[in-house]
């Protein structure tokens, strides 16, 4: 098999984006040789991207830290003295026991690209601090948290197309996505048979868009439109899914309508708080029971006590065919033709409903009844940032969650599919800690979780925020993903309040993935000046790389790369798995550092070592897991029989999802090639929000704590629930400042509205929206160190719409001056017809701070490539003067894509040179950098010889 | 030996889809990769930390914008590497032997222990395949991976140049185009396949499967069986949607 | 195509070193008188013009040392088939100069001798004319008038160098050949401007059904080899002011200066081979390869 690991092969994941496909890493006299996907890995089944196999020049980058640093000049000089381990060790330690004994809030810790969520949020909560996010909140939380309380599950990473079966497919918004390789391929697929139709709504036609067969090159922000529009013809055209809308989601359910009151919006439950319906053939109001009732989807229904109430449908309806929907108001606003979207809806509901697949199968649902097949309705749709990343991205997602519901096209053949642990209840059982603990306690519960409902939020007695980035407050109440975009700017502004140690790890925050640049750097560098210390006291960073963060820590923690240490992709995170298995992995160490550094992992666990966090230490204080991460791996159990690795549990090494920690796991998963993968029975992968087999397999795994099923909902109790709580419902009320906004934006039924860019004063005079895309060969700003990959795109042009940029008087390659009211940024522009005609765009990520990544002085990244970070911003003031952090009202979700900007072309064309362009900070590295590189293996063949031996007949042919 | 082959008994080749090619320079920088350490390599790169980096790529990912009146416009990524032209020229001007285009298989490679460096073959080649390697003062080329298709210890159905294996749309595909019943054959015979620049004569074995093209769709409407809620209302009212 | 200096200097050099040996066979096949110094001049000349050409062209050359393995593919390579020629023409030249002056007599050997020394480098140049016309993929190369070119361009700066060393004798021949080589220059230039755009980016791309192509992303950010090597570019300004220079110093000033009478030959040579060199730079700078097509030029 090819899984099999040799003296010159070693399986392992790779680390040079967050897809975590699965690798065979050849190597030579301890070098690395050639990377190739792993055939047999249920990620990637083989293939790599450009990244994955430019892994060589990042394991040899001379960007590499590559022992401790502490800071010896001003914070952003670059100016550091190395240390040793000890002395690192010993500072962290110091400067965290410190924090502890005060106020544990007073250290926040935000991490970004890592996979290590689920040690670092528990490190959190045994330090006592809920001051801890990653990267979520300003990614795709819109996406994860629409889905999770919606249908228990999210496109992100976490669905996929059933890319073998689907006959039509649409993407919004994707450009690469964390699912990297399997969109690829799956893509692939759909292109290679006939008869399948592949959609792309992008304003960008690139990438994934350009083999798409239709491109739709909307306007930005506006989707929910075009999504709402094709709600309302499929539901002017009663293309409905009936059977499915009343058996698995909410419609049928009565909804109280008695404006004003405390039950206004609430279900209609019984003494056991089983929701009801009207029943149209008993006539009467009644327990819903699939499978048994014949509810009514519309309809005024009064109950016993006169209350008046009617099914969630009816609200769907209501909305839906409301004028916001209306062809010509849509096609204004989204620039899609209106007979664009009646075609599309027509095309759709042909394939749902003329061509549905059906598998001959047995099986159960939740409530009892028995099924002899499977039907599933080919329309699959995948979405992330384009839609995620604007403020009304919530709502968005949402309206795409309804589509599916509607046409009855979710986890069936040819629909999305949910991959395990997915589906979850709508929200997840999971509730997070509302505040930090007491001086050297520990935390009940993590960081973070799923509020379900305002008595959950994290709020003090005045309904004001406990947490630093104000997430799980009353002015970003499903922050379930922290809002780590917030962090430098609260703890800088003192407001909720000061902090006294920021820890990163693995987030590139003084560069970008700031909301702005200059206000991160100002955040890190301005001083308090009364005390004349920084307004962010102490600053610990883990990289790997000489990043632009770097020179702004007082203290680094250098890591290792991805090819030298242990890491887990665990179940409990961010797990990997398809449609058909549930699957999480490992990486190995292949390689040793050559260098002074550690993997920071086994640097958490041994500070907490080293403070006698609960968990870390035995009763005697000594660490529980003295090697570290490896250790910790097999050691640690989360709940009882559940630890980081789901694969070979038990003593014997035979259980699987729950079982007791196997000392030889990490073997068992080497000789598997480095993950472990549980594939669900035909009749469990199907359906899984009410199949009875798949949610007791679920169970028994660990993934559910009850196989109850999941009702998916068309209407969000939940959110109504804030809406009543801002009305002045119930115990839990928001302060006067927040009620406004909670009553707008907390809607049972999803509904579109602009982002406040594109009505606002400002928004004449800043005409274009200003979007970024990931180029699929760079990962952020860490590709841009590699040699291989740099020589692809050393430099970014902004992308303009050629008809535009002509009517402008703007000529290609022109240099041009992009403002928005946040900051200007000095680019040369490119045309472009594939674009939105309101649309710029760029790379993302390809500029770099001079000085930093080991690059020379004059490399293209410093001088003519570009961040849209520097007119972007993480805050934004209102046309009333409000200041507000520039995210989704309802998430925190950080709304990049809704910047605006205008254009002017530069008085001066000749210097050739980006503006701003920063004072460099000192450049940093141990190794030499050649003028020529000539990376490979001495030949011990010449090429006659070579040629000869590869097992051709040449002699005899010639 | 720069006479061509008269006929060479496989003709092995890549057929690239560009109907699914999405441009991700995996296959580029693959083949970087494999072949840097292969028959032919290293491949050097110049200034890689320096302020003008490049270096020897034997594929290459471009793209463009096409644009049609008739037609919707359309992005098209164009990966290319040496298409193992039949007529090779770049095999014929060469005064060395230094290029050569093997009979068995028809595989056009360089022999860095022979190569000049004259630069000619480079000039010769249309398509623009050649690489120069500065510090070995040789010429360089996708060497289809011989050192990777032939080599008994892989597995056998991964025995395909490290582009193939690697692109993860699938969009490339390898194979004998002398045999009609090979995998690539076929492909190119159901899908239109096209040479690149015939006008050049070059006889390129390596094939390329043409974009969609993206036709303007006939209008089409669902029938509205209702058309605003009150509509809805009455006539959905009472309904028993359980079928 | 990028203009470098060695294989400018390589065919300007040996073109007109070639040419003056064969007008210095021509000379002596027709009978005229001359002395033995002139003869020796010039095949000393032609000689070092020759090898002065032959090592530039190895200058530009990976692996010079292996500069013998260029002589084995003449079956197929035009290149090879020059390195050959090159050496057998050295035959009469290196004969011819030998026996006169170490005058060794040979009397009956000098007029076949003559014969192979005109053939020789006319085979020569051809050769080395068909370097660069025999490749497809630069139009501005491969067509006839590349091939006349070489031959006229060596006859006539050729004929200047033979003024220089053998005297005034056929200086009206000269000039005639300086004026046909100017004609053949000016209908190059017409032909190559004429059929600059005959081929087309989607025509290189196989997809001349799909409407009009143009680059968006290049595959790279920087230049990279095939650019730096093919893809010069020629200003309409520069192009227009070496044109003017290489009409002038190659073919019109030597002319003039011959029909005139100019007292100093040397310096018409001089301004001749100035002027083929402008003549070569623009050869190779106003060649667009038909890979730029893949890179920046909608057409070539
Ligand atoms: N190669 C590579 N892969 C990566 C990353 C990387 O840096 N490089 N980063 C990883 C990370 S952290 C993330 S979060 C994911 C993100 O993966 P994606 O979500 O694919 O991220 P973006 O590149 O931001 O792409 C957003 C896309 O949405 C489009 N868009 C913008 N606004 C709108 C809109 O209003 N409507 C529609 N329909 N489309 C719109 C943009 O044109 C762009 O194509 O990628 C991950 N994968
Ligand atoms: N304009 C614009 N800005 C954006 C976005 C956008 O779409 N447009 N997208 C946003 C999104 S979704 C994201 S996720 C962020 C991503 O932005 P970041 O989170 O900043 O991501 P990276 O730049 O990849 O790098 C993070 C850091 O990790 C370091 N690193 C790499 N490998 C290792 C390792 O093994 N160990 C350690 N300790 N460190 C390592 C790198 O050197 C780098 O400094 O960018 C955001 N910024
Ligand atoms: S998508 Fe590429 S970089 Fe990301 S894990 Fe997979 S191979 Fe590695
Ligand atoms: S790997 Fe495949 S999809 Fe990517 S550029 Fe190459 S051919 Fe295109
Ligand atoms: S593509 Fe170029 S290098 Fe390859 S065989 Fe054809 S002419 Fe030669
Ligand atoms: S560069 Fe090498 S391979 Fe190319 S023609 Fe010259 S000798 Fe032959
Ligand atoms: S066949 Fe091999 S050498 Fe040729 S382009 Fe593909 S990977 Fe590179
Ligand atoms: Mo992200």
């Amino acid at each position: 098999m090819t899984n099999k690991n040799t003296p010159n092969i070693k399986t392992t994941t790779c680390y040079m984006c967050a897809c975590r496909c699965g690798i065979n890493v050849h190597l030579k006299d301890g070098r690395v040789k050639y990377i190739e996907g792993n055939p047999d890995h249920p990620v990637n089944k083989g293939v790599l991207c450009a990244k994955g196999s430019a892994g060589i020049m990042q394991q040899y980058s001379p960007a590499r830290l590559t022992s401790p640093l502490k800071r010896v000049g001003p914070r952003g000089s670059g100016e550091f003295e190395e240390i040793s381990w000890d002395e690192a060790m010993d500072i962290a330690e110091g400067k965290l026991r410190t924090v502890r004994e005060k106020d544990p809030k007073r250290l926040a810790f935000f991490t970004g690209r890592d996979q290590s969520q689920a040690l670092t949020g528990w490190f959190s909560a045994k330090f006592g601090t809920h001051n801890y996010a990653a990267h979520g909140g300003f990614c795709s939380v819109n996406m994860a948290a629409a889905g999770l309380y919606t249908i228990g599950g999210s496109f992100w990473e976490f669905g996929e197309p059933d890319w073998h079966n689907t006959k039509y497919f649409m993407m919004f918004g994707v450009a690469e996505d964390h699912d990297s390789n399997p969109i690829k391929k799956g893509i692939g697929t759909i292109k290679s048979r006939k008869g399948t139709k592949y959609i792309s709504v992008n304003p960008v036609q690139t990438g994934y868009a350009a083999i798409a067969d239709e491109w739709l090159g909307i306007r930005p922000g506006t989707d929910g439109l075009l999504i709402g529009a094709l709600i309302a013809e499929l539901l002017k055209a009663e293309k409905i899914d009936w059977q499915f809308l009343i058996r698995y989601t909410n419609s049928p359910w009565l909804v109280i309508d008695k404006p004003g009151a405390a039950s206004h919006g609430l279900f209609v439950r019984d003494d056991t708080g089983k929701a009801q319906c009207f029943d149209v053939l008993e006539n009467k109001i009644t327990t819903m029971q699939v499978g048994k009732s014949k509810p009514a989807l519309v309809g005024e229904y009064t109950l016993d006590d006169g209350t008046k109430a009617v099914p969630a449908f009816q609200h769907i309806l209501k909305e839906f065919l409301s004028d916001k929907y209306e062809l010509a108001t849509v096609e204004k606003e989204t620039g899609i033709a209106a007979k664009d979207i009646e075609r599309i809806a027509a095309e759709m509901a042909e394939v749902a409903f003329s061509e549905e697949i059906t598998i001959d199968m047995e099986w159960t649902d939740s409530y009892g009844n028995k099924h002899d097949k499977v039907v599933g309705r080919p329309v699959s749709f995948h979405a992330m940032r384009g839609i995620a990343a604007h403020k009304n991205g919530f709502e968005t997602c949402r309206m795409l969650h309804m589509l599916q519901m509607l046409l009855g096209a979710i986890d069936g053949p040819g629909s999305f599919k949910y991959k395990p642990p997915f589906p979850r209840p709508t929200p997840p059982h999971k509730k997070m800690a509302k505040a930090s603990a007491e001086p050297m306690e520990s935390l009940a519960l993590e960081p973070l979780g799923f509020p379900a409902g305002p008595e959950d939020l994290a709020v003090d007695e005045n309904g004001e925020p406990t947490r630093l980035d104000k997430a799980f407050s009353w002015e970003y109440p499903l922050a379930i993903h922290g809002m780590m975009h917030m962090a430098l700017h609260n703890a800088w502004a003192g407001d909720p309040y000061k902090i006294d140690v920021l820890m990163m790890y693995m987030a590139n925050m003084a560069w970008n993935s700031s909301m702005n640049v200059e206000n991160a750097i100002k955040y890190m560098t301005d001083k308090d000046p009364d005390t004349d210390e920084y307004k962010i006291p102490y600053i610990i960073y883990s990289d790997a790389f000489y990043s632009e963060t770097v020179p702004y820590a007082d203290l680094i923690l250098p890591d290792t790369t991805y090819l030298e240490r242990w890491d887990a992709i665990s179940m409990l995170d961010r797990p990997i798995g398809t449609a058909e298995a549930a699957a999480d992995s490992i990486r190995q160490p292949v390689i040793e550092p050559d260098r002074d550094v550690r993997p920071f992992q086994d640097v958490v666990l041994d500070l907490g070592a080293r403070l006698g966090l609960p968990g870390m230490v035995d009763e005697d204080g000594q660490p529980l897991y003295p090697n570290g991460y490896e250790d910790y791996l097999t050691g640690h159990e989360r709940a009882p029989g559940v630890g980081p690795l789901s694969g070979w549990r038990g003593e014997d090494g035979e259980s699987h999802g729950k079982g007791a920690p196997n000392p030889n796991q990490l073997q068992k998963y080497i000789d598997n090639g480095c993950y472990w993968e549980y594939e669900l029975k035909p009749e469990e992968q199907y359906n899984r929000f009410a199949n009875q087999a798949y949610l007791e397999t679920a169970t028994k795994m660990g993934w559910m704590g009850a196989p109850e099923p999941i009702v998916l909902n068309v209407y969000n109790e939940m959110l109504q629930k804030f809406h009543l709580a801002a009305e002045g419902h119930g115990d839990h009320v928001p302060p006067d400042h927040a009620k406004e906004r909670i009553k707008k934006y907390f809607n049972p039924v999803p509904t579109w509205y602009p982002v406040q860019e594109h009505v606002d004063n400002n928004s004449k005079e800043y005409p274009l929206s200003a979007l970024t895309q990931r180029p699929a060969h760079m990962y952020h700003s860490w590709g841009g160190q590699n040699a291989w990959l740099r020589q692809l795109t050393s430099r970014n042009y902004l992308y303009v719409n050629s008809n535009w940029a002509k009517s402008k008087l703007i000529d290609d390659l022109d240099w041009v001056w992009v403002k928005s009211p946040h900051g200007e940024v000095k680019v040369q522009v490119k045309f472009m017809d594939g674009l939105n005609e309101g649309t710029v765009w760029t790379w993302n990520a390809i500029g770099k701070r001079r000085g930093s990544w080991a690059l020379d002085e004059n490399s293209p990244e410093f001088k003519q490539a570009f961040l849209l970070n520097h007119v972007i911003s993480e805050n934004l003031s209102t046309d009333e003067g409000e200041v507000r952090s520039n995210s989704d009202p309802v998430t925190g979700q950080g709304a990049w894509f809704d910047t605006r900007v205008k254009i002017e072309r530069a008085e001066d064309q000749s210097d050739d040179i980006t503006s701003p362009l920063f004072d460099p900070v000192k450049a940093h590295t141990k190794y030499n950098r050649p003028e020529i590189l000539r990376y490979g293996f001495d030949k011990d063949m010449s090429f006659d010889q070579h040629e000869r031996s590869l097992g051709t007949n040449k002699e005899s042919a010639e | 030996m720069t006479c061509l082959p008269e006929k060479t008994d496989k003709k092995l080749g890549l057929l690239i889809d560009l109907n699914i090619c999405v441009g991700c320079h995996a296959c580029a920088v693959s083949c970087k990769e494999w072949n840097t350490s292969g028959i032919t390599g290293p491949m050097e790169d110049l200034k890689p930390y320096g302020d003008d980096p490049s270096g020897v790529w034997y594929n290459r990912i471009h793209s463009y914008e096409f644009k049609k009146e008739d037609e919707v416009d359309r992005t098209v990524y164009f990966p290319k590497s040496c298409l193992h032209c039949e007529d090779a020229p770049c095999v014929t001007v060469c005064p060395t032997g230094a290029s050569l285009k093997r009979s068995e298989d028809g595989i056009v490679l360089v022999n860095p222990d022979v190569c000049i460096g004259c630069k000619l073959c480079s000039w010769a080649c249309p398509y623009g395949a050649r690489e120069y390697d500065t510090s070995a003062g040789v010429m360089q080329k996708c060497t289809l991976c011989v050192d990777k298709i032939y080599d008994e210890s892989i597995e056998e159905e991964r025995r395909v140049p490290t582009c193939v294996s690697t692109c993860p749309a699938g969009a490339r595909h390898f194979g004998d185009f002398a045999d009609p019943q090979s995998n690539v054959s076929k492909l190119a015979a159901e899908n239109d396949a096209r040479d690149l620049f015939p006008e050049m004569e070059t006889k390129p074995v390596n094939q390329y499967l043409p974009p969609q093209k993206r036709v303007k769709e006939a209008d089409k409407k669902l029938e509205q069986k209702v058309s605003t809620v009150k509509d809805a209302l009455l006539k959905w009212a009472s309904l028993d949607f359980s079928g | 195509m990028h203009p470098a200096l060695s294989v400018i200097i390589f065919t300007t050099f040996s073109g007109m070193g070639y040419g003056l040996f064969i007008w210095l066979c021509g000379s002596l096949l027709m009978g005229d008188k001359i002395d033995d110094q002139s003869i020796i001049m010039a095949t000393t000349l032609s000689t070092i013009l020759v090898s002065i050409g032959l090592i530039a062209s190895t200058l530009h050359l990976g692996h010079p040392e292996r500069a013998w393995r260029a002589f084995s593919q003449w079956r197929t390579s035009w290149l090879s088939r020059e390195g050959i020629m090159a050496i057998l023409t050295f035959g009469p030249m290196v004969f011819i100069g030998g026996v006169t002056y170490l005058e060794l007599g040979f009397e009956n050997l000098i007029a076949p001798m003559a014969v192979l020394g005109i053939l020789g480098p006319i085979v020569t140049i051809f050769t080395t004319s068909m370097i660069y016309a025999s490749l497809k993929a630069i139009p501005a190369w491969h067509n006839v008038w590349v091939k006349i070119g070489y031959q006229v361009y060596a006859l006539s700066s050729g004929g200047v160098a033979y003024i220089m060393v053998a005297g005034w004798l056929h200086y009206m021949m000269v000039t005639a050949i300086l004026v046909a080589a100017l004609v053949v220059k000016i209908i190059t230039w017409i032909y190559i401007d004429k059929h600059r755009g005959q081929y087309k980016r989607e025509d290189a791309l196989g997809l001349p059904d799909f409407g009009k192509a143009k680059p968006f992303e290049p595959a790279h950010s920087q230049k990279n080899y095939l650019q730096r090597e093919m893809g010069y570019n020629l200003s309409p300004k520069k192009r227009a002011l070496m044109r003017w220079l290489a009409l002038g110093c190659g073919f019109v000033i030597p002319a003039i200066l011959l029909y005139i009478g100019f007292p100093v030959a040397l310096f018409i040579a001089l301004i001749c081979l100035g002027g083929m060199m402008a003549e070569r730079w623009l050869f190779f700078a106003e060649a667009e390869h038909v890979v730029r097509l893949y890179y920046d030029k909608d057409t070539v």
